[in-house]
């Protein structure tokens, strides 16, 4: 089957059915002739401003239609599309901008200062000219970085998506258009997506798990849905009622909140809604069961993927549920195996490696080429963090991580980030950071900093937090802190994350 | 409820919102009475339950799940006009 690029998806649903409703956001409702003349006028500007093919541009953009348009207007230009988080301030989205090295930034012009003055070249934001597309976008030029032989692998990338490793800054996952292209395929066909659906988009765009709802949308002409105000339940789902959406996909800590507290608005869901998807993190059994019972005639289904990998392993979940643990079988075309010691691939039942085989899995780490050779094998297979084991179908279970990376709500959180952060204050002698299960039972795991105070020094919970705060995306700020003596060394010298316990 | 409680209910709830935003490490200078909270991106969804929750606490009263909108909660003003409309505060 052919791959066709976003852009060229958007033009032909612009041809064949430009009335029809590209994306929802929030009161508005753009066409597919709307949003593809507003990408022809963004890519126009982006020209303008310096972009060419394989310039990286950086996008702090809320879910919205604007997320959209530039999406599709750096894509159009063979551009590369780095997609980070706009909330919380520009600290959090330092390293990754360095990292990045972009040749434009493009923000919410209510960030637009504080942009330019941390990143921005000297002159002010403009902003953007044009189609609004329901609000305001403007454009930084940041400080001339070290563009040049930074082309990567000389496969055209399509985004880099940062995301957190056990161990240094977050890493930048080269996704080329191919990539993009087979992930998009991949969503389209394991729920049968028509131009009839309608996907409601709950989660971050910046994280490959929404934005590749985006691609998939575009193949196969549905509406895009775009709730406004997310941290609203309530609202959400009433957002998502009253465009009739045919399909969620979210985290398991989402869902969680939404059956805890608003099942029965969840069922008003029921009518129109062909399928819910939970990944990113492991779901419940009794988050699945209480899904299958409030949701009686829509397909539930669990997936497994990285972003790395985006589209691994799902399920669909049954009532009665015979596998409960199990994340399910492979896509068509991903090949899965799980390796044990000493690199040999083992059977059924035999916990191992997951190993894995697929044109979705990325080009490598961006500017990090060790990291990539320990993480592509040389046929191309990615070795993934993840401990699992199959049963006699093929099935993969999910056993735990080789890594010592937090999965917070679906968020993953690299415990040296935050470690270095804490160590940078001056009333901090010594920290360690681990994953500790959440009081409020809601995320699976929340970040626990341990912390052994410099002689002398006065240092509390709060203000460990707020120096976080300044300095880290929100979910990476420890919602514990517990202070002690000492902390516990290997033989090395190094800490000990392991005695700590994972169990906090 | 004494008549003096809800100017003093907001004030309060200001200085706990003002705390959150100091915590998610985007301080805001002020916050007036009309502006909205999603605008400023003062929460997420675990931020706006421990607000709900406190809320709850500091006014005594529980808030049903369904009337979590930012119709009701979406800035201090909409706030104060649902406690005072829902729990009769003055």
């Amino acid at each position: 089957m052919s791959v066709t690029t976003p852009r060229e998806d958007l033009r032909r649903h612009a041809r064949v059915s430009p009335e029809r409703i590209a994306c929802v956001d929030g009161d508005l409702r753009v066409t597919f002739a709307v949003l593809a003349d507003a990408v022809d006028a963004w890519a126009a500007e982006l020209t303008a401003s310096g972009v060419r093919p394989g310039d990286r541009v950086v996008m702090l953009l809320d879910n919205s239609a604007r997320f959209l348009g530039m999406y599709l207007a750096t894509l159009s230009l063979g551009a590369v599309a780095v997609p980070l988080n706009p909330v919380g301030g520009t600290a959090g989205v330092t390293d990754p901008i360095r990292d990045a090295a972009p040749r434009l930034i493009v923000c919410e012009t209510r960030m637009a200062a504080a942009v330019a003055g941390s990143f921005g070249a000297g002159g002010p934001a403009r902003e953007l000219a044009g189609p609004a597309l329901g609000g305001s976008v403007s454009l930084v030029a940041p400080k001339p970085a070290e563009y040049e032989g930074l082309d990567g692998t000389g496969t055209p990338l399509a985004a880099i998506i940062y995301t957190s490793g056990s161990t240094g800054p977050p890493k930048g996952v080269m996704l080329s258009i191919a990539n993009m292209g087979a992930i998009a395929r991949a969503g389209c066909d394991f729920v049968d997506l028509t131009p009839d659906d309608r996907l409601g988009v709950v989660t971050p765009m910046f994280h490959l798990y929404a934005l590749r709802e985006v691609d998939a949308a575009l193949r196969s002409g549905a509406t895009l849905v775009l709730p406004k105000a997310l941290a609203f339940p309530a609202s959400v789902i009433q957002q998502l009622h009253r465009e009739r959406v045919t399909g969620i996909s979210g985290v398991p800590s989402g869902f969680l909140l939404i059956t805890e507290g608003f099942e029965l608005q969840l069922g008003s869901l029921a009518e129109h809604l062909r399928y819910v998807a939970l990944g990113t993190a492991v779901a419940a059994p009794a988050l699945l069961a209480t899904l299958r019972s409030a949701l009686p005639a829509t397909r539930v289904l669990v997936t497994y993927g990285l972003t790395e990998l985006s589209r691994a392993c799902y399920r669909e979940v049954t009532d009665p549920d015979e596998r409960p643990g199990s994340v399910g079988g492979p896509y068509p075309g991903v090949e899965l195996e799980i390796r044990g010691h000493a690199d040999i691939a083992v059977g059924p039942a035999i916990p191992g490696r997951v190993i894995l085989r697929s044109e979705m899995v990325m080009q490598g780490y961006w500017r990090r080429p060790d990291l990539t050779a320990r993480t592509l094998l040389p046929d191309g297979a990615l070795l993934t963090p993840d401990i699992g084991s199959v049963d006699e179908q093929g099935w993969l279970s999910l056993l735990g991580r080789a890594d010592d990376v937090i999965n917070s709500g679906g968020e993953k959180i690299g415990p040296d980030e935050v470690e270095q952060v804490l160590r940078e204050h001056p009333a901090v002698e010594d920290a360690a950071v681990t994953g500790a299960p959440d009081p409020a039972g809601v995320l699976g795991e929340v970040v626990k900093a341990w912390i052994v105070r410099a002689p002398g020094a006065e240092l509390d919970a709060e203000q460990v937090r707020r120096h976080c705060a300044a300095r880290l995306e929100p979910a990476k700020v420890p919602r514990l802190v517990e202070f002690c003596g000492t902390l516990p060394k290997t033989a090395l010298g190094k800490t000990s994350r392991a005695l700590l316990g994972r169990e906090g | 409820m004494t008549e003096r409680q809800l100017a003093t209910i907001e004030g309060e709830l200001k200085e706990y919102i003002l705390g959150v935003a100091r915590d998610h490490g985007h301080p805001l200078e002020d916050l007036d009475r009309e502006d909205d909270f999603i605008e400023a991106q003062v929460f997420d969804s675990l931020s706006l339950l421990d607000f709900i929750m406190h809320v709850e606490q500091v006014v005594g009263v529980k808030i049903p799940p369904e009337d979590v909108v930012p119709e009701n909660f979406g800035s201090l003003a909409a706030t104060s006009a649902y406690l005072r409309d829902t729990f009769g505060l003055t």
